[in-house]
């Protein structure tokens, strides 16, 4: 019996946990794709999102789902923030990414000590959006708390899809990301682009803050563990592509997870990143990356 | 934001402190007895800033508590006992300044210095050389037995004890001898796995499992799922961190992994209750300090609870007894370094709050562990 439940188990669980990564993973895809540049406080937006739910729904005992939703907002508002004081000061520069990316680096390393200072060093605990902890399918065990967050990912994925694609609002940003001075001349607002990309992708990192917080619990450095490998699912998925973030968090999670269990479980961490070397050595465009050429 | 605040109010107070000793230090000039002008100072390294904060702060709380025992019965031979607290950040190079400063103030007798191993490891040939008593509370075995420091006494107790009481209580109480082991990759865990293993070989047990992970392991479901497939009865954790025992807990309810947990001394703490909630219920802990271990103890959870409505934890614990014992050794045999330490030695049969006190020539007071169990959310004493 366990031949068949324990693997089976363990794709739960690998899911589970790497929906979590495909989440923030869609993050990163987002800005890499709308200002060109890797967000590397993208996972500090999670850690900000949970302690503002944190605040909102334990100390100032608001309902669940307001706390979710208002959460959400504030961590737009914060992305918002973070796009006038992280990015726009370096936005024009030459070289502009690697100014931005140190930047991003060194407030990702800010705000979590920002929060320490504030919250403290230990963990707290935000209760689940639901009731029932766990459903069980014959043997296997399945966290709603963890399906929620697939579901989550799903609709994200599908509603980024048609931003993206399909409305005219995706196709400015789309255009601001690869060229921004002929943006211009088209007419677009390429600074409401930007800011927008901010916003939207600091709630996006903020919802999944407050989804995965009952689970991975609220705390300053929740936020880096989740970044670096989310990071590497969207370069898995080939950075800058919203389907494959998902399906590279996903793989991510699941390759973690079987090798913790039948190799070693102290180097889960070390295998979830072999196979990101694997993946950039054998297919280094990604799973939906194109091959193109220098962008600068 | 209450927190913030009182940290810096904490930095605040440590900087005055800093300023009014460095001020003391040069008007009394180098005072070797340190115990001039009315006041015996005791040095204390407490993490006040830094990832471990709220541990500084229960342990100021307790050293506080004792101070004003001592004082208002008099202080030690009319003499006032005065803290002077550096702040050590919870870091080994924030350690080493912090006590480099303590130890530069000739009127401080003796410091009650880290809880952690590493940070009592990181001060040890300072204080070999400058000859300070230095009151530790990391718990490696090595800092006693193997340092040879003469001037390391210990107010908790090893490893070694711990280990031994959980396998014992594993296998004798609970009666079960299929064991798995799972255990933090850190220093502290790789070390407890292997004197778990040490002592489950002396009984002819080897266990069914051992699975390592990292620190901030946030899903346990491989270990689980091999422990699951081993068939052990009992797990016995040896984990750094009580989020991580909170997480492997829970876990382990939700997959219906059946079988009892025995924890080293993170597991069944207040911390982990609060993140765990009931389904911690029923697990088993080794802890130097539970709150209603002995009448000393209850004594004190009552002092601190009144003074600071909270609840003291082993932070509090073990700096509380140790000023105690100083002040008790400084006023019957003296305040030099040597009649601290052949003070320290002489203790037999001391009741402290963290259990009775026995010191043996390698400076270790403590030779025991409570075993208590998690109870509808409160931790019980099972086994003394």
């Amino acid at each position: 019996m366990d031949l068949i439940n324990m693997p089976l188990q363990l794709l739960v669980s690998g899911m589970a946990i790497g929906s979590i990564y495909a989440l923030v993973a869609l993050g990163f895809v987002l800005i890499y794709v709308s200002v060109n540049v890797v967000n590397f406080a993208q996972g500090e937006f999670t850690m900000m999102g949970a302690f503002v739910a944190f605040t909102l729904i334990v100390s100032l005992h608001m309902p669940i789902w307001v706390g979710l939703i208002v959460g959400t907002i504030i961590a737009g508002v914060i992305g918002y923030l973070f796009e006038l004081t992280v990015y726009r000061p370096f936005a024009k520069r030459n070289k502009a990414f690697l100014a931005v990316m140190i930047s991003t680096l060194g407030a990702s390393m800010i705000l979590q000590n920002i929060f320490l200072l504030i919250y403290g060093a230990v963990p707290l605990k935000l209760p689940p959006l639901f009731q029932t902890d766990t459903i069980n399918v014959g043997e296997i065990v399945i966290s709603v708390q963890y399906l929620s967050i697939l579901c989550c990912a799903v609709i994200l994925l599908i509603l980024q899809y048609f931003l993206f694609e399909k409305t005219r609002l995706g196709k400015m940003m789309q255009a601001t990301a690869q060229d921004p001075n002929t943006a211009k001349l088209m007419g677009i607002k390429v600074s409401y682009m930007q800011a927008l990309t901010f916003i939207y992708s600091a709630a996006l990192g903020g919802a999944a803050g407050i989804l995965v917080a009952p689970i991975f619990m609220v705390s300053h450095t929740m936020g880096s563990i989740i970044g670096l490998k989310a990071f590497a699912a969207a370069i898995v998925g080939g950075l800058g592509d919203v389907k494959g973030a998902i399906i590279g968090g996903l793989m991510i999670g699941i390759a973690e997870t079987y090798a913790a269990a039948y190799i070693s479980g102290p180097y889960k961490d070390g295998f979830a990143f072999l196979f990101l070397i694997l993946f950039l050595i054998f297919r280094p465009y990604g799973i939906f990356g194109e091959k193109v050429g220098t962008k600068a | 934001m209450k927190k913030s605040i009182r940290a810096m109010f904490a930095m605040c107070v440590t900087a005055s402190m800093v300023i009014l000793s460095a001020c003391g230090s040069s008007s009394t000039g180098g005072n070797a007895d340190g115990d001039k002008g009315g006041v015996i100072k005791i040095g204390m390294s407490a993490d006040l800033t830094g990832k471990s904060a709220l541990t500084g702060e229960f342990k100021k709380k307790g050293a506080q508590i004792a101070l004003d025992e001592i004082n208002a019965a008099g202080g030690v031979k009319g003499k006032k006992l005065e803290l002077v607290v550096e702040d050590d950040r919870g870091t080994n190079d924030g350690m080493v300044s912090a006590f480099q400063k303590l130890i530069s103030d000739p009127n401080i007798v003796a410091v009650i210095g880290p809880i952690t191993s590493t940070m009592s490891l990181s001060i040890n040939e300072i204080a070999q050389k400058t000859g300070v008593p230095v009151m530790i509370g990391g718990t490696s075995p090595a800092l006693t037995t193997e340092l040879k420091n003469k001037w390391f006494f210990r107010f908790r107790p090893s490893d070694l004890y711990s280990a031994k009481t959980i396998v014992d209580f594993s296998t004798d109480k609970l009666g079960k001898n299929k064991i798995a082991i799972v255990y933090d990759t850190d220093a502290f865990g790789t070390s407890g796995k292997d004197m778990l293993l040490a002592e489950y070989k002396k009984k002819g047990i080897t266990p069914v499992a051992v699975e390592g992970y990292t620190a901030n392991t946030k899903d346990f479901t491989p270990v689980l799922e091999n422990i699951r497939k081993s068939g052990a009865e009992v797990i016995n954790g040896y984990m750094t961190l009580s989020a991580d025992v909170a997480q492997l807990v829970t876990q382990m309810r939700q997959l219906g992994v059946n079988a009892e947990f025995v924890g080293s001394a993170s597991a069944a703490q207040t911390t982990t209750i609060k993140l765990a909630g009931d389904k911690l219920d029923g697990i088993y802990g080794v802890n130097d300090f539970a709150l209603d271990q002995s009448e000393e103890t209850k004594k004190f959870v009552a002092e601190f609870s009144k003074k600071y409505t909270d609840i003291p934890d082993l932070y509090s614990g073990w700096v509380y007894d140790s000023i105690k014992i100083l002040a008790k050794v400084m006023a019957e045999k003296g305040t030099s370094p040597d009649q601290i330490r052949e003070g320290i030695l002489g203790i037999k049969g001391y009741k402290g709050v963290e259990g009775e006190y026995n010191f043996d020539q390698n400076g270790d007071g403590l030779h025991a562990y409570s075993i208590v169990k998690v109870d509808k959310g409160q931790i019980v004493t099972v086994k003394q």
